[in-house]
């Protein structure tokens, strides 16, 4: 048998984690009120459509409510489907 | 007794006796199943962001009120066969977020308020002419060339 050449092993790669930076307009905001019009605005696209976490460079725990709250002002009509 | 939150709309092309006896109509609804109504307010009049019901602005009315749990299926179902009643939730609330709920809303108001006051004056001043010419009315510039 011919010789193998001994598999290299890869120093394991660490992912370069950049500090999310977080929206202004989001700094503090704790209770998302779906009353609120004007703000929830913000966080939807031209199609009417929630804009992703990405793009709203939001925590997580504020996109859930921001979605909650969407939902809710899209049921009394306060904001568009689409 | 629980805090809630309760939004509904009214038929906007009602004249006012019609819809001061769809608002009484609820209230009472609210108290008949146990409620106590902590507020009951007109919220906006404005126009919705898709036809219900064949209208296209609506009235908003926001009421607070408490209620025991059980209360809250009988309240919704008759609100919803209420005649005038358009569009309906009901949330969990207490007292303390219904507080800042509430001062939020005025604060909302009032900024809209000073801005459209700001915006009409401005309309005015713009209107009676003086001060720099608008941009659009120069000519535009040269398109840039393109860089290679």
């Amino acid at each position: 048998m011919s010789d193998r050449r001994p598999m290299q092993r890869r120093p394991p790669r660490r992912r370069s984690r950049r500090r999310v930076r977080i929206n202004p307009l989001l700094n503090g905001v704790d209770r998302v009120d779906w009353k609120d019009v004007d703000f929830l605005r913000e966080f939807l696209g031209d199609r009417a459509r929630i804009t992703p976490r990405r793009v709203n460079r939001s925590p997580a725990r504020i996109q859930r409510r921001i979605r909650v709250a969407i939902q809710r002002a899209r049921t009394m009509a306060l904001l568009p489907y689409e | 007794m629980n805090g809630y939150e309760f939004m509904f709309i009214l038929d906007p092309t009602l004249d006012d006796a019609a819809s001061l006896e769809v608002v009484d109509r609820v209230e009472a609804i609210v108290t008949a199943q146990g409620g106590h109504v902590v507020s009951l307010k007109p919220w906006e009049r404005r126009r919705l962001a898709y036809p219900i019901e064949g209208h296209n602005e609506g009235l908003y009315m926001l009421c607070y009120f408490d209620a025991p749990p059980a209360a809250i299926t009988g309240i919704r179902s008759r609100v919803r066969l209420t005649e005038g009643v358009l569009r309906f939730i009901v949330l969990r609330t207490d007292q303390e977020t219904r507080e800042r709920d509430q001062a939020a809303d005025i604060r909302r108001r009032q900024e809209r308020a000073a801005r459209a006051a700001e915006q009409a004056a401005r309309k005015q001043a713009r209107a009676e002419g003086g001060g720099p010419p608008h941009r659009s009315s120069s000519p535009g510039r040269p398109a840039a060339k393109e860089s290679r």
